[in-house]
């Protein structure tokens, strides 16, 4: 398709009509971090912000959320509940849009799920290129996630008083047509986004002592490592991690009985493979009960399994779980140390 | 699995009373639209703060308070045998709460403080939680108890379903509000290892985890006092954070880590 330039006062003109007229899922800052929320001005949008507390996937896949209801009362009815608005989730960093297409492999295209499948059907993303590292925990070069080609509708560079729009989809291109004085990109442009992506590759320099290709060949040999051990000691399982993590998206399925005791929901709530209660069956065993064998797991997770099983990182180096950890556990540090750098106990 | 509650078609209820400020009874009768409903479901055959009969014969005891006198424990005896199951309501029945505070004081000191010449006409013991007395089958935790807790558990007991009550830390429910967290804040906070299901109520409003709901299943309490170390505070300083809430177990051998509900 082709691509645009607007100008950003335009852009944001546009932004704050969607926001009176439709759902506008955009970073807003709260004290020092920021989250998506639901806006109903452009004015709340936080510019130049830190990947949020919690990851966008909220939206398609909320911490909490009714798969279905039931009532017995001749006989049992049972109503799925599929609920989606339509939204547009703008300034969508390109670490969470590696991550937002990850979570599309699998919960469209590998178990597609209706739940999820009908939000992501009805949200339209509006991406922003990163052109320096937002702090010392972002570690996405090292990820491959510093670039996105796809998973967005349109795609904004910021070229100073305007943005390069790179646009993907018929719904990017109604979005832009829609911006006041959108005009097609041309060589000039094309120019000034050259120019600000040379200076962006040249503003991240690589984090990982491994190359992301032999992180799950690392981590296969490093099931013994004793900085397993040491992490162990160390984590608090409180589970911020997976909870911030824009790539975590294990859950939990329960029915919870109204005070009727003849109806109810049944729920979908987030979980954690850091909690203990996470890998426990029915008899009350629990398969990864030591809190090193968790710690190890979720690391196998980010760098290993996730991409066997859909041929993609389970970790896209947003950096989000480094800055929630309270006793510093650093997936940097961690894939270094197990690279070979010594590990301070 | 818990056993359902048996027998008659409204399993009855008594509401005991040990030391504490009644809030949390108080609770239950501020469920103000689910109280019909609820007593459809069981009926109560004493209730303190909420009807002047009585009756010695129930299935289900909710207990309230800290134990605080030599005959609490002979009442709580003979609770546990009365009742098909035993449940407490709120932080003072467990993890001991408030009332664990004079714990870590002389206790005539305390006596006397409260009572002054009097004092020798209330002897009191070291306050503790009921299940330091007679086997509890489940806590309802939190100062107070909170209403839909309190409506789960109780729907979860009547069809013999595990009740609701999260094995994980506070962190968990906070994280999810996207709260700035509390060490970002300056201060410091019990969430690492405190029992959630409070929804993180406290650090929601700006203040931070007192640890009331006591210790979730799996704490790193060594890691959590590195933390609070590394955050400047003495080991006396950390005791007084446990005292709070956890004056009980915290005071016990082994300290904190020694006792974990299940």
């Amino acid at each position: 398709m082709i691509d645009r330039v607007v100008a950003k006062t335009d852009l944001i003109r546009s932004i704050d009509r969607l926001a009176h007229e439709q759902s506008v899922f955009a970073p807003v800052a709260n004290g020092p971090q920021f989250s998506f929320k639901v806006i109903s001005s452009a004015e709340e949008v936080a510019e130049g912000y830190l990947p949020t507390a919690l990851p966008p996937s909220k939206h398609l896949l909320p911490p909490r959320e009714a798969l279905l209801r039931f009532a017995w009362h001749d006989e049992l009815a049972v109503e799925p509940v599929i609920e989606a608005t339509e939204t547009v989730a703008f300034g969508l960093r390109p670490c969470d849009l590696h991550a937002l297409e990850l979570l599309d492999a699998i919960f469209v295209d590998d178990k597609d799920d209706g739940h999820y499948r009908a939000r992501r059907e009805a949200a339209f993303f509006v991406g922003i290129e990163c052109l320096e590292p937002c702090d010392d925990h972002c570690f996405c070069e090292s990820m491959g996630s510093l670039r996105a080609d796809s998973g967005f509708d349109v795609l904004l560079t910021d070229l100073g008083d305007t943005y390069y729009v790179r646009v993907e989809s018929t719904k990017g291109r109604d979005f832009v047509l829609a911006v006041d004085g959108a005009h097609e990109a041309v060589y000039e442009d094309r120019t000034r986004l050259r120019k600000a992506h040379e200076g962006r590759d040249a503003a991240f320099t690589p984090r990982l002592d491994v190359a992301m290709e032999h992180l799950p060949a690392l981590l296969a040999e490093s099931s013994d490592s004793l900085l397993w051990d040491v992490l162990g000691e160390k984590c608090l399982s409180c589970g911020a991690c997976t909870n911030v993590c824009p790539t975590c998206y294990c859950f939990d399925v329960r029915d919870e009985l109204n005070l009727d005791m003849k109806s109810g929901e049944r729920v979908r709530t987030w979980d954690s493979c850091q909690l203990e209660e996470f890998a426990m069956v029915g008899t009350g065993e629990s398969f990864r009960k030591p809190r090193e064998m968790r710690v190890k797991h979720r690391f196998n997770r980010k760098g290993r399994y996730i991409f066997e099983r859909y041929g993609r990182m389970g970790c896209v180096g947003c950096g989000r779980c480094a800055r929630a950890c309270l006793v510093d556990i650093d997936p940097v540090e961690v894939f270094n140390q197990l690279k070979g750098r010594p590990v301070e106990r | 699995m818990t056993e359902p509650i048996r027998s008659p078609e409204r399993p009855r209820v008594a509401l005991f009373e040990l030391a504490s400020c009644a809030g949390c009874q108080l609770q239950i009768l501020n469920c103000e639209d689910e109280l019909l409903d609820l007593l459809q479901l069981v009926e109560f055959v004493y209730f303190k703060e909420a009807m002047t009969e009585t009756s010695d014969s129930y299935e289900l005891a909710l207990i309230e308070g800290a134990v605080t006198r030599e005959s609490d424990e002979e009442k709580l005896r003979h609770i546990r045998e009365k009742a098909a199951l035993v449940v407490t309501i709120g932080s003072c029945a467990y993890p001991v709460g408030v009332p664990g505070l004079k714990n870590a004081h002389d206790p005539v000191e305390v006596g006397s403080l409260v009572y002054g010449e009097d004092a020798g006409f209330f002897p009191t013991i070291e306050a503790k939680p009921v299940d330091a007395v007679i086997p509890v089958d489940l806590h309802i935790l939190g100062c107070p108890i909170h209403k839909d807790d309190f409506m789960r558990v109780l729907t979860a007991l009547l069809i013999g379903k595990n009740p609701p009550v999260p094995t994980h830390a506070v962190c968990v429910e906070c994280r999810l509000k996207e709260n700035v967290c509390a060490f970002d804040r300056g201060l410091v906070c019990l969430g690492p290892i405190t029992r959630a299901g409070c929804g993180a109520l406290c650090p929601s409003y700006g203040s931070r985890c007192f640890g009331c709901r006591g210790l979730c299943d799996d704490p790193n309490v060594a890691s959590m006092e590195a933390l609070l170390e590394e955050k400047g505070k003495t080991a006396e300083e950390i005791m007084a954070e446990y005292g709070l809430y956890n004056g009980y177990y915290s005071r016990r051998d082994g300290g904190l880590k020694a006792k974990v509900a299940r």
